[in-house]
């Protein structure tokens, strides 16, 4: 009983509170972004701040469960996880609601599951575990990354086919992080490279046009700027309309007069940034890049090989989702439905990304052999 | 393999991972700097072009009445498409739509579609409709706005004196030219701000309640006579496949026009399916020799200096007098000897004018021609008068005073010759005609345009034997045909040759028959005149104006309740 005291402590001793409450420190501004967004002309959405407030509980909720079990349980739960969100996927492209033309969610009375969320943070536990059970001495070559190329794969087809492109960008992208992590034969890739160098014709053939004139658009934004360019041009707008202090909250034109298109989910940095201007996106980027620079920490701090392995997962997972969505609103990126961590409008996406920090948190918290 | 040392690899992984977090948030970086900083001017122009628009006087348009209230011309709501390019999504999509809706070119649209533009017209003044299949579609970024189009629900009645306006409602001709201003309403730019739906956010988008209506005219046309003078010149135009004709029906105590006509018709609804030429409103734009009805200036002025009594007689040489080196004939060969000056007005005598024109000498005919208003604007409420053509007394050659005589040499608009015809019906006054009687709203007046005397032209006795010379006229002369039943009737035929283009001389076969005068002569409650532009077989005024004039005058003058002395006949019997 004492030493599960003493035990129970030092987990709360070595609790991250600095990321804790960078997490919730974003998610405040995610919150007022909202309530701003809301605060023009339709009134409709005057109350999604409120509901944002709740999801932001139900994902402190989901943190507090990934902390409580040691990660080490889930990973050996991973392989039963993952065939459950494989099934679910499966589910929900037969099942699922459609809204605009993609079937991505679970309708339930009160709420919308999306369940390619979640899928996100089992893909990370399964690659670990899979990583974790087939050590390999030196780095990896191309054939040994098929196996867990194959684990990723499955999911991000049935995502792709949704059709939610970015999520199934996102995977690749963990994929690749985590392969980096624990190390790839320079050879292999530089296969890898040329390999995906080669197949882009190949995803450009199974792309819809409307995909295909995003890219298109991004290469050259005047071919078509009012047609697929206009998400972009909106965007851009709005932030640059801001300049140096922005309009000030409840004031952006742009997003309070609905120019801007997706402004709670998606482009929800577009409103911020007509609001706070230059500054207050560089206070908000700086904010995520402390996130994610206390998240490379845990890589290196954690206990063993596989904490780190998710750790890396995670991380990128976080960053990936902030340099996209950042990149999509000003124009760096083709529009691909990736929300801003924290701060986009979106009950599945929050709770993931909760439990994401709470993968983190728990495996800094357990970094010390004798507390296992 | 090259760093073989697991610490070193280590390391070099460090180091790739902090260069691809320095390119990608250095890129976002200096992305926002370039959006925020760099290009922040254009992109707050942009977005201000976006939800604010100038509306440019949007008020309602003033409704134009005839003298007794009936509408002539009105503003009816309509619906106008506009789109905001930078808020439509699939231009090539909406354009396609539009354009098998509105029936417009697809392709210009898209070009339009393409500029930088918070606002572009797509289609003004759509019909329901075309407004209700557009709304269904339900495009972003296309949205409605309410705009007065001109309606003249008489058509072509009266149409070229009231004008018309284009799409941006601005009076182009006429009255709604003339009286823009009034008509209307307070002119002025107005910002609204709109939301990515076309939607008006704030109090701003009722400028509907907010701009004033213009004002309303109440013209001094009589819809009626309007019709009358209309029809009758009309059926008389086309019975002598003329060229065209005007007529003009003036009160002449007030210098009001009761109306105003003018061949070929002219829809106003539809101006630009005319040509640019026919827009115009002859009777005061363009200004003919008027040949015999002017004789009647020279009557007055006669009989005004006392320089020859109605009943003077004059020697008219035969039907054939050289002057100058020309010999002029009588119209159809006639060959009179000695004529009173009554006579020659009545026979129209063309020697018989020029011995009188003499009498009074070229001095005292060139006051009175400018005193009667010859030369210069009557000053009429409507645009593009004309002053016609008075050659300077000094400037006259040895045949001027006999051709200006009998009306040749000498060009003038028919408003010009029907005023001074009022100032001799009505004891002398030259009245400054005029097409308006008053600006009102709702009703009640803003500004009333009374009747304005010019001058003092004759005196009242010069009228009276003026008046007998012209009912002798009737009576016994050219102008039996226009004679009516129960009333008397001054009036005066004229037959112009009509001057060659190349300026050699007087054309054979081209002519304008006129007619003019005024019933009841003694009492005149209209002066009327018509004149026909090129008949064709009979050129005769007497033949082919004459007709008309009765006509309008008996029917106005029924209209008009004017009591005829078979009437007062018929009251006497009671």
């Amino acid at each position: 009983m004492d030493s599960k005291n003493i035990f129970k402590y030092r987990l709360i001793a070595n609790f991250d509170w600095i990321i804790f409450w960078l997490t919730i420190g974003v998610s405040v501004v995610g919150v007022v972004a909202l309530y701003s967004s809301g605060w023009g002309v339709n009134h409709e959405s005057n109350y999604i701040y409120i509901k944002q407030i709740y999801w932001i509980f139900y994902g402190l909720a989901g943190m507090m469960l990934i902390l409580y079990v040691d990660y080490h349980s889930l990973e050996r739960f991973a392989y039963i996880f993952y065939i459950a969100i494989i099934v679910t996927l499966v589910a929900v492209t037969l099942y699922g609601k459609a809204v605009s033309g993609a079937r991505r969610w679970f309708s339930f009375a009160l709420f919308t599951f999306q369940p390619s969320e979640i899928a996100k943070i089992i893909i990370i536990i399964t690659l670990a575990r899979y990583f974790d059970d087939k050590k390999i001495k030196g780095p990896y070559r191309i054939r040994d990354l098929i196996p867990p190329a194959v684990i990723v794969l499955i999911p991000a087809i049935l995502i792709a086919k949704q059709p939610d492109l970015g999520t199934a960008a996102i995977l690749f992208f963990i994929f690749l992080s985590m392969s980096f992590f624990i190390g790839i034969n320079a050879r292999s890739l530089f296969i890898l490279i040329i390999l995906s160098l080669v197949s882009l014709p190949i995803f450009w053939h199974f792309m819809k046009d409307y995909q295909r004139n995003r890219i298109l658009t991004l290469l050259n934004p005047h071919i078509d700027p009012l047609g697929s360019g206009y998400h972009t041009i909106q965007s851009e707008i709005a932030i640059g309309s801001g300049g140096y202090i922005g309009k000030g909250l409840m004031s952006g034109t742009q997003n309070q007069l609905n120019f801007l298109p997706e402004k709670h989910t998606d482009f929800i940095f577009s409103v911020f940034a007509e609001e706070m201007g230059f500054i207050g996106a560089l206070f908000l980027i700086i904010l995520y890049i402390i996130i994610i620079v206390k998240g490379i920490d845990v890589i290196h701090c954690a206990r063993n090989r596989s904490g780190s392995l998710i750790a890396a997962g995670a991380v990128s997972m976080l960053t990936f989702h902030i340099i996209f969505n950042i990149g999509m609103t000003i124009g760096l990126f083709p529009i691909v439905g990736i929300p801003l961590p924290f701060m986009s409008y979106g009950g599945s996406s929050l709770v993931t990304n909760f439990m994401v920090i709470g993968l983190l948190l728990n495996i800094k918290m357990r970094r010390f052999k004798d507390m296992g | 393999m090259f760093l073989e040392n697991p610490l070193k690899r280590a390391k070099f992984k460090i180091y790739l991972v902090l260069i691809f977090f320095i390119i990608c948030f250095g890129t976002i970086w200096i992305k926002l700097y370039n959006i925020q900083i760099l290009q922040h001017e254009r992109l707050l122009n942009l977005s201000q072009k976006q939800h604010y628009r100038t509306l440019y006087s949007m008020s309602q348009r003033g409704t134009i009445y005839d003298r007794r209230g009936r509408e002539l011309a009105v503003s009816v709501d309509t619906d106008s498409i506009y789109a905001n390019p930078l808020v439509i999504e699939k231009p090539q999509q909406t354009a396609k739509i539009l354009s098998s809706i509105l029936n417009i070119d697809s392709l210009r649209m898209i070009r339009e579609f393409n500029r930088e533009k918070g606002f572009i017209w797509i289609k003004r003044k759509v019909t329901p409709y075309e407004a209700d299949t557009v709304e269904s579609m339900k495009i972003k970024g296309v949205g409605f706005l309410k705009e007065g189009k001109r309606f003249y629900p008489k058509r072509d009645l009266a149409a070229r004196m009231i004008g018309f306006v284009g799409i941006d409602n601005t009076g182009l001709a006429g009255v709604e030219y003339f009286y823009d201003d009034y008509l209307r309403g307070n002119s002025g730019r107005k910002i609204i701000e709109k939301d990515a739906f076309g939607r008006g956010i704030n109090s701003a988008d009722d400028y509907g309640g907010s701009l004033e209506r213009g004002y309303d005219l109440r013209l001094t046309i009589d819809e009626v006579i309007q019709y009358i003078t209309e029809k009758e010149l009309a059926g008389q135009v086309a019975k002598y496949r003329a060229k065209g004709g005007t007529a003009i029906v003036m009160d002449p105590f007030t210098g009001e026009i009761l109306a105003m006509a003018d061949q070929p018709q002219f829809n106003p609804n539809s101006f630009n399916q005319y040509e640019r030429g026919n827009w115009k409103n002859r009777v005061i734009t363009d200004s003919f020799e008027p040949g015999s009805t002017f004789k009647l200036i020279l009557a007055a002025a006669v009989l005004e200096e006392g320089i020859a009594g109605q009943n003077e007689i004059f020697f008219c040489e035969n039907g054939e007098l050289e002057i100058g080196g020309i010999v002029i004939h009588e119209a159809k060969g006639h060959k009179y000897k000695w004529l009173t000056l009554k006579e020659i007005i009545g026979k129209s005598s063309n020697i018989g004018a020029i011995k009188i024109a003499q009498r009074l000498g070229a001095t005292k005919f060139f006051d009175y021609i400018v005193k009667f208003g010859m030369g210069s604007k009557t000053g009429i409420d409507m645009p593009g008068e004309s002053t016609g053509k008075v050659r300077e007394l000094d400037k006259w050659s040895s045949v001027s005073l006999a051709s200006i005589s009998f009306g040749q040499e000498i060009s003038v608009t028919p408003i010009q010759l029907v005023t001074a015809i009022s100032a001799l019906a009505n004891g002398g006054l030259f009245m400054r005609p005029h097409i308006v009687k008053a600006v009102e709203r709702d009703g009640v007046a803003a500004k009333v345009f009374k009747p304005e005397v010019v001058r003092r032209v004759v005196s009242e006795k010069t009228c009276r034997e003026f008046t007998d010379i012209l009912e002798y006229a009737i009576k016994y002369g050219t102008g039996q045909k226009a004679s009516i039943e129960g009333y008397s009737l001054a009036g005066k035929t004229g037959t112009a040759q009509k001057a060659n283009q190349d300026k050699s001389g007087y054309s054979e076969d081209k002519f304008i028959s006129s007619f003019i005068g005024y019933i009841p002569s003694r009492d005149p409650k209209l002066v009327i005149m018509v004149s026909i532009d090129e008949p064709e077989d009979v050129a005769w005024g007497g033949e082919v104006a004459a007709p008309v004039f009765r006509e309008i005058a008996r029917q106005s003058l029924r209209y008009l309740k004017v009591p005829s002395t078979n009437d007062r006949i018929y009251m006497v019997e009671n």
